[in-house]
This record gives structure tokens, sequence and C-alpha cells, in this order.
């Protein structure tokens, strides 16, 4: 294990570290930019500030490469912040999901509002992003967790809606609940080990030597459950479907990427921090991963059956995204094992799809206003190539080959099998058999908008606007075209994983 | 180009449905005679490729020595490095032997004899080609990958273009009929990734591990006593796991020595799950897999959907080509991997055959349809194809195959005659139509030649096949499964001459009459298209009928190894599997 000390005082320490954290950095000052433009230039062109954004995501998307190669990990700021490969290639995800979601935005027609708060509100949440994703103290958790959140309410109601406020509000009650179940995790476990540093030594004592195992049990899942919120696991999905269908087309591109992508990586740092966590309890012992195999699997199977019924694009793809939060955390429960490229896999071709499908949506409904299944009738005819488009990605989140989604769930099945075998522990074994039937049904949902634009005719009420073709389609075709590339380059994108540096 | 012919025959299609794309969509007769062309082209090469096979001395590959591959051709594809779960090799590997050499050449037939079916679709005919030449790409693909993972890929590929060229083009309930083709197979071939998956944590690559552990500094270097090597020390578990190079090659998954000990699929050291076997619970899932595909009852009821609501050509291909899909998988894959299955399952293997035959038989017999009859022979015409495996036998496992080739034939110009009459009328109905044979006499041989050669009648394709079936089972009858099993096989053969022969009493002979409704003049006799597309097939039929040796040939060395490793291997490891669960 190699770990690079850096310098013992605090100062020099924090000095030391601000190098490591130049990323972030670049994003708050790109969003500083861009709020004082906004606020003092009102007439100041969306292309300049869409440059500023890209400007400043490429930059920090360059520095954070530029750190590569690494050893094994870095501390920062006393271990409240961890650099290391799987934190640098979320980071990666997070800054491209963060430009093809500004591209989405500069792209849409009839915005309501100044344009440089929602560069800026980006910007943010990008950052606290990214700090989620390499913050390993409880604190920093926290703190990176309330910027996401707070950027998100906000960028929620930015349609200015009715629908969409009480969708932010709807989002921001349930947020604000969670945060503070956090919070008194954070301070049940506080107690217990008076520490809040995950990789502490004090803190790892505290938990070991815990005597009231049910507080501690408790404590934990309360932890756990701001960040199960944001991921949209069951029971914390509720929020999931009304968001969606609130939020505008880029925003719920961003809000289902960039916060997830985070969440999930946090959530796999606290697991591996928790993993023995157990509780005996009436004889048997039931310990943290059999409580989120159960919720994993709850989520997959609610997710599935759910979506099969919605007609609405975004509601389908929100139950979608809670399948596929089912898939997230059993790809969590198997990094311990080893299966951190498989994680992280998954987890890049979960990001990839749906900014693909989101782009394809914001186009479907800008050219043709088409948000329910009856709207999409007959329009193959009207765009083939955003409906081949649409058919290979949503083909691609089935899980079927030629696509990405078939390597990634067929190694994320490896790898909890793997587990099953290796520690014979059958809630893998569950997971496993569970994720394939749910392929089967999610199929039935999946095809369900290709299937309306192919097979049915256009309807009377068939609405067009005449847009100009806008970049959107490009998008969706960068997305599909990474998707088949990686199915039959699997390994390019398998070896870039593997050279980073694994450490949690 | 020799060594690449199968690629080529492969990627011909792919390549065509791209050009397709390109061409102008005004313009249908280029399109058509593109199309045509394009698989003249295809079953050219296929003949070439099947009357050179003597010439061309098979290339040797180490992963089965007794194994005769006429040509075999492999590329590295993906190299995973997994960390400590080991290394993960994908490769491009086709191969051509006895088992697929005659399915590809009636691929190549049905495929050509299918654009000619095609030339009446007007509607979008662009997208149609092109659909059909992704499926056609997938199907040879299907057949002649030796890697697993290439075989699911083109197995799973192929339903999309179905899904939508039923879906699009077909009858009018075609929606309900593609999706539930769709989802029936999906299903199906679920069963089958997750014993793929089970198979490649179980499976090393000896040739990839060898130049892993460093023994060989490369691939082309390796010898047989390499690999050996390799086995001695996988076997005393000396490998450590970061070096072993799992693999999705079928070849490698044929020899039980590439098995890890103690992995979930292993015969040394393997699991017993509650009293089963993982190996034999594999084996069933694959066989549940394949026979949805092939299909057997009772997961049939996709076929007579999918069947009467696609378009001819459609259905043509469907029961010509895809079934066989399911049965040649049956062969390749639970047979040469799992043959302890086999040797523990024919009984109830058998019953299901016998329940396909007589269940298939008794519901043509019902059918008001013409085209729901034939979809209904061709289930139970699947009963014999798995009555032949049941047989685990030399001559039961010839005529599986056989069967399985005329059955393409015979079933390709059923389709075709059942659209001839629909292009006319718009009608299938058995009740709307009387006497026929005086309007169309021409026509009404051709229904003749493949009704005969359907139910079996010595000298058409179909005999030789059932005679061949019936031979096996009787062979192993009262040691496998009791006399009354194939005495109640006959049974089939009786029903199946008495729905064509009722159907053509009622439909062709007698005084003629037609429905009221329907347009009488168009009931013209068949023309030069369609003679083109019914002729060949029939002289085929003759002539596989009169010179079976023409493709038993093909077969025999093949079939005979796939008996060697059922008979041999197949008992060495039944006895390991009793033995390990205390039986």
């Amino acid at each position: 294990m190699m770990e690079l000390v850096v310098d013992k005082s605090l100062l020099n320490d924090s000095l030391a570290s601000l190098k490591y954290l130049l990323p972030e950095v670049i994003l708050f000052l790109g969003a500083f930019i861009t709020l004082l433009i906004g606020s003092f230039g009102k007439n100041t062109s969306k292309k300049f500030l869409l440059a500023i954004l890209l400007i400043s995501i490429s930059l920090s998307a360059w520095v954070c490469y530029s750190y590569l190669p690494l050893p094994e990990k870095i501390w920062l700021f006393q271990g409240q912040i961890i650099l290391d490969g799987v934190g640098i290639w979320i980071k990666l995800l997070i800054m491209f999901s963060g430009a093809i979601v500004s591209l989405q935005y500069y792209w849409q027609k009839n915005h309501a509002g100044g344009n440089a708060e929602f560069y800026f509100l980006v910007l943010c949440l990008l950052a606290g992003a990214c700090l989620l994703a390499t913050s390993h103290h409880l604190l920093s958790m926290f703190l990176s967790l309330e910027l996401i959140s707070l950027a998100s309410y906000a960028l929620v109601a930015f349609k200015k809606e009715a629908f969409s406020i009480e969708a932010a509000l709807k989002y921001f009650l349930f947020g604000a609940t969670t945060t503070a179940v956090f919070v008194f995790g954070i301070s049940l476990l506080y107690g217990f080990t008076g520490s809040l540093d995950l990789h502490g030594f004090d803190f790892n004592k505290g938990l070991l030597m815990a005597t009231d195992a049910q507080l501690l049990f408790i404590a934990c899942f309360l932890v756990f459950a701001a960040l199960l919120f944001k991921v949209s696991i069951f029971p914390f999905h509720i929020w999931t479907p009304d968001v969606y269908q609130g939020a505008s087309y880029p925003v719920l591109s961003l809000l289902a990427t960039v916060p997830k992508v985070a969440g999930i990586m946090a959530l796999s740092r606290l697991y591996f921090a928790f993993q023995k966590v157990s509780l005996a309890f009436e004889g048997a012992t039931v310990n943290l991963g059999q409580i989120l195999a159960i919720l994993a699997l709850a989520s997959m199977i609610l997710g599935t059956f759910t979506a099969l019924r919605q007609i609405h694009f975004k509601r389908m793809m929100a139950y979608s995204s809670i399948a596929f939060a089912g898939f997230l955390l059993a790809a969590v429960l198997q990094v311990p094992k080893g299966g951190q490229d498989i994680f992280l896999l998954f987890i890049t071709t979960y990001a990839i799809l749906n900014l693909g499908v989101f782009a394809l949506g914001q186009y479907y409904f800008e050219h043709f206003q088409a948000e329910i299944q009856g709207d999409f009738y007959g329009l193959f005819k009207k765009k083939a190539l955003a409906g081949s488009l649409l058919v290979l990605l949503m083909v691609g989140l089935t899980g079927l080959p030629p696509t990405l989604g078939f390597s990634s769930k067929l190694l994320l099945f490896t790898g909890l099998f793997q587990s099953y075998q290796g520690q014979g522990e059958t809630y893998f074994l569950w997971l496993t058999v569970a994720g394939i039937f749910l392929t089967v049904v999610s199929l039935y949902f999946y095809l369900k908008f290709p299937y309306a634009m192919i097979f049915k005719k256009i309807g009377k009420g068939h609405k067009e606007k005449t847009a100009p073709e806008s970049g959107l389609i490009w998008l969706a075709l960068l997305c599909t075209i990474l998707i088949l590339v990686f199915f039959f380059r699997l390994d390019w994108l398998m070896d870039k994983i593997n050279s980073l540096p694994f450490a949690y | 180009m020799k060594e690449h012919i199968l690629s080529i025959i492969i990627f011909l299609p792919l390549i065509s449905a791209i050009l397709t794309l390109m061409l102008p969509s005004e313009n249908k007769m280029l399109l058509r005679r593109f199309a045509l062309f394009s698989t003249f082209f295809s079953l050219v090469l296929s003949l070439i490729l099947i009357f050179s096979l003597s010439k061309w001395p098979a290339d040797g590959l180490s992963y089965l020595p007794d194994w005769n591959f006429q040509r075999l051709e492999q590329h590295a594809w993906i190299l995973l490095d997994l960390g400590n779960f080991g290394k993960l090799s994908i490769t491009y590997l086709v191969g051509l032997d006895g088992l697929n050499a005659g399915m590809v050449l009636l691929s190549a037939i049905v495929l050509f004899i299918g654009v000619i079916a095609s030339w009446k679709i007007e509607k979008n005919l662009k997208g149609y080609f092109a659909l059909y030449f992704l499926l056609a790409g997938s199907i040879y693909g299907c057949f002649l990958s030796l890697d697993f993972f290439l075989f699911y890929l083109f197995f799973e590929f192929m339903l999309l273009p179905m899904y939508f060229l039923i879906g699009l083009w077909g009858g009018p309930r075609k929606e309900y009929a593609a999706i539930k083709f769709f989802l029936y197979t999906l299903s199906g071939s679920l069963f089958i990734l997750i014993v793929m998956i089970g198979l490649y944590l179980s499976v090393i690559d000896p040739v990839l591990t060898a130049v892993e552990i460093g023994l060989v500094p490369d691939v082309a270097n390796v010898n047989a006593e390499h690999i050996q090597q390799v086995h001695r020390q996988l076997s005393k578990g000396l490998i450590p796991k970061e070096k072993l190079v799992h693999t999705f090659n079928m070849l490698a998954m044929m020899d039980t020595k590439n098995f890890i000990p103690g992995s979930v699929l292993s015969i040394l050291g393997g699991a017993n799950w509650g009293g089963h076997s993982p190996r034999m619970i594999a084996f069933l899932l694959l066989f549940l897999g394949f026979i949805i595909k092939l299909p057997a009852v009772p997961f049939h009821t996709w076929l007579p959907d999918a069947h009467v609501e696609a378009p001819t050509p459609i259905s043509v291909v469907l029961a010509g080509i895809l079934l066989k899909v399911g049965a040649y998988g049956l062969l390749r894959i639970p047979l040469g991997i799992f043959p302890e299955g086999i040797q523990q399952f024919a009984f109830p293997i058998a019953i299901l055959g016998l329940i396909s035959l007589i269940y298939g038989s008794l519901n043509a017999l019902a059918m008001k349809d013409l085209k729901k009859l034939i979809a209904y022979s061709s289930v139970a015409h699947m009963g014999f194809v798995l009555l032949g495996i049941s047989a685990q036998n030399a001559e039961g496992l010839q005529g599986a195959i056989y069967m399985m080739f005329s059955h393409g034939l015979i079933s390709s110009m059923l389709f075709l005659i059942a659209g001839v009459l629909y292009d006319r009328t718009h009608d299938r109905m058995i009740a709307s139509y009387s006497g026929l044979s005086h309007r169309m006499p021409a026509f009404t041989i051709m229904v003749i030649i493949a009704f005969f050669a359907s139910f079996g009648m010595p000298g058409f394709a179909g005999f030789i096949a059932e005679i061949l079936v019936f031979l096996g089972i009787f062979t192993v009858a009262g040691e496998l499964y009791p006399l009354w099993l194939p005495i109640l096989c006959t049974l089939g053969l009786v029903l199946s001459a008495a729905y064509y022969l009722w159907t053509l009493q009622r439909m062709f002979f007698g005084t003629f009459w037609i429905k009221p409704e329907l347009a009488e003049a168009s009931l013209k006799d068949l023309t030069t298209r369609e003679y083109s597309m019914l002729l060949p097939l029939a002289i085929a039929i003759f002539i596989f009928g009169i010179f079976p040796n023409l493709f038993l040939e093909l077969s025999t060395e093949s079939v005979n190894n796939l008996v060697e490793i059922i008979q041999e291997q197949g008992g060495k490891n039944l006895a390991a599997i009793l033995k390990l669960l205390g039986r």
C-alpha cells in the first residue's frame, strides 16, 4: 500500500491538498463568473455563457485527468477527501454528463428565465457531485450532499410552471427530511465513535466496540438513507416520478445522472466502511449487506413492474431509473468482493444510456410535443434516424446485444455470481436470478415507445412544430455510438478502468 | 479468400444491409434485384463451400483433437482483465463441421427463395430488405459461431429484425404476434444466458492460459504437450486465480479437463445443490431455452401466431431456418457440453417429443386456416427432431439433422403454397375452396409434392428423415425407454397423412367451388415467378429424397463424434456426478 503522506502540519497539509482540489475550484470559479456576468451583463449572449461553462468543465476534466497515473490514493485535508482512481473516473463521468446537459439546455427552445442562473446552478451541482464522489468523511459528505440538493431543488423549479414548482416542493420536502435523518445518523455515529472519519482508527474501533448493536445499526441505516434517497432506491424512491415529470429535459438529464452517479459512489464508500456492521436479532444475524440487497431487489422489482403501466415517457424513465438504481446498488454490494471495475463499468453505461435517451426525449418533445405514448404514434416515418437511435438506446437499457448495456449486465451478473460463489451469501444469487429475469419484463416497457413509433399510424391530434434540426440528435448519436463501439471493443473501456489504481 | 470464406458468408448479408440503405428507395426494382443478387451470391458461396469440403484439409486447432472441423477461423476479439477474478477472453471463432454445414446450405437456399417470394412486397421495400439482410447475417452467424458469446450475440440479435419484419409487414394481428414472438424467445435465451455465465466462470482457455502462465511465448507455438501441462496444473490447483483465462470458447467447454476444479459447473469438486448437480440444472436450462425456440409443446404457442401473421417470405424464413436454430443449438450446446444430461433425461425428452408430435398433429387436423395447419405441422415435425435427439445414437441424430434439413425445404414450400393462394384471394380458409385442381392444375401438383413430402412419402426427403429417426428410437427402445413409445410415435405418421390428405381432398379435389365473396377470376395458375421459387424446392426435395448420401456424407463424421462424446464422456460424467451426489 503506497500512500502519499501529505505534510503533517495542518496549514501545509491544506495548502498541499488545494493542488488536488483544482478541478472543483475551477468549477466554482466558472460558476461565479457566470453568475457575475448574469447579474451585470443582462444581454450577454447564450453562446458566450455556454463557452465559459464548457471551458470550465473541460479544463476541470483535463486537470482531473492529469492527476493520472496516481499512487494508490491521496488523502486530502486530513482525510476529509480521498483522491483515488475510482473517484477520478467518476469525476470524469460527471463532467461528461455535465457537458452533455449544458448542450441540451443550450439547444432547448423557449427558456423560461435566465441562462446564467441555470449554468451557475449546473456548475455548483457538478462541483458538489465531484466533492461527494471523493469525500471520505461524513461531514464533507454531508456538505457536498447539501450542495447538490440545493442546486437540484432550484433546477427542478426552473421551468416555472405550476407542475414543476409542485415537483420541486415535493423534492425539497422529501430531501430536507432525509437531510435531517442523515444529520441525526451522523450524530449517533459520532456518539459511538467520537470521529466522523470513515477510514480513521477511532471510527473503526468505535464501530467494533459499540455496545448497543441495535442503535448502531439504526444509525448506519439513517446515514445510508440520505444517499439511498438521492439514488432513488425503494422505499426512498417516491419523489422520482413526479420530479422527473415536472423537470425540463436538461434538468432531468442532469438529475438522472450526476447526483445518482456521485450518490452511488458515496454509497459504495460508505458500504465499504460499514460492511462488517451486523445485528444479531433473535438469534439470527442480519448484516447491512442483506438489508441493502433486499432494498436493491425491491427497487428492481418495483421499478420494473410499475414501469410496465406507464404511458408518459418521463414517468416510464423514472421507474426505469428506480429499477436501474436497484442494479446499481447490487453492483455496490459486490465492490468489497473485488468488483470495482464492474461497478464502474455499470455506472458508466447507465449514465451514457440515460443521457442519450433524455436527449432524444427532448428532441421528440421539441419537434412533436411528444410526451405520452399516443404522441409517438407513427413518428418513425417522420424521423428515421432519431427513431433508430431510440430503438438502439432502449435495447441498450434492456440489456440486449449488441450494446454496452448487454456487456455491463453480463459482467454485473458475473460479479454477483462470483461473490455468491466466494462467500456463499445467498442474496447474491437472488440478485443475479432476479436481475436476469427482470430483463425480460423490462423489454416490454422499453420497447413501448419504439413500438408506438414504428407500428402505429399517426393519430389525429398530431402536433408538429416546424422546429429546425437542433444539435440534440447529435448528442443522442454520440451516446449511441459510444454504447455500440464499447460493446464491440469492451476492452478499450475496461483497460482504461483497470489502469486506474483502485482504493477505497 | 479461402481462409475467410466463413466470415464472408456471415458478413456479406450485413454489408448488403448497409448497401441497401444507400440505394434510392423509389427504385424498387433495383432494390429487389440487388437483394436477389446478394442472396444468390451467398448461395453460390455456400455451394462452393460444401462442394470443396474434402479438398481443403482441416486446420488443426488444439482444443478438440478428435473433432474434425472443415474450416476454422479464429481471431482475438476482447481480452479483459478482471483483476483477481482472472482474465476473460472472447474470440471471434467460426467453424464448419457436419452439424452446421447442412444448415448453412439450407439457409442459403431458403434465404434466396425468400427474396423471390418478397417480389410482391411494396411497402417500404428498402427497410424490408435491410432488415431481411440483418436477419440473414445473424442466421449465418448463429450457425457458424463456435464461441458462446458470439453465438449468443447472433442468437439475440436475430430477434430484433424478426420482430420488425413480423410487426410491420405482417397480417391483421401482427403487433400481438411480434411482441409474443419476442418475449417468448427472449425468455428462452435468458435461460441460455444463465448457463453461459456459469460456463465461462468455470471454463478456461488452455491455449491462452498456457501463454499467460509463461509456458510458451505466444499462441502460435502452443502444442498438445503444453495443453496437457496446463490441464495437469489446473487439476492440481497450481495456477493462481488471476492467471486463469476464462473463455466462451465452445470447443474448450466440450472438454471437461478445461473446467476449473471446484467451480460451479466442474465435475471435479463439483457442487451439490440440494441433491442436484449444477451440471444437470445447466443442461435443463439450456434445453428449456432451445425448445422454446424449437418450439416444443408446451412452449409452442408463439409459433402459430407468428407464422400466421408474418408475410409469406418471413414465414418461410421462420419455419425454414429459425426453428432449426433452436434444433441446431440443442445439438451443439447442451449435447456437446453436458453429454451426461441427455443420458439422464432421454426418456422425458422422448416423451416431450412424442407429445409435440401427437399434439401438433391433432391440432393441425383441427385447423381451419391453411397456414395454421402448416404451422402446427411444423410443431409436429420438431417433435421428430426431439425424438431423434433422445435416441442419442448415430441413426437418431442423423435423423434429427436430416429432419431439420428436409423440414426446412418442405415447410418453406408449404408456406409458399399458402402464400400463392393468399396472394390471389386473400383468404386462406380451407372451407372457402373446393376442387381447385380444375383451375390450377400445376399448383395442385406442387401442393401434392409438398404435402406428400411432408408426411413422409418414400422418394421425398421427409421420408429419409423419418425413417432414420424411427430406426434410432426403435434401436434404443427397451433400453432407454419402453417399446410403446416408438410405437405410439408411428401414430404421428398416420395423423400427418390424415390431415394432409384430408386437406387435399377438401381443397383441391371434387367439383370446383369457392366462397362466393372471393374473386373467382383471380384464380390463375402459377406464374413464372412462383414456378421459380417452388420448382427448385421441389427438385431439391426429390434429390435429397433419392440420394440421401449427398447430405448424410456431410454430417456422418461429426455425428459419430457427437455420439462418441455422448456415450463415453457422458457416461463418465454421469457416473462422477452420481457419485458426487451420493447415489
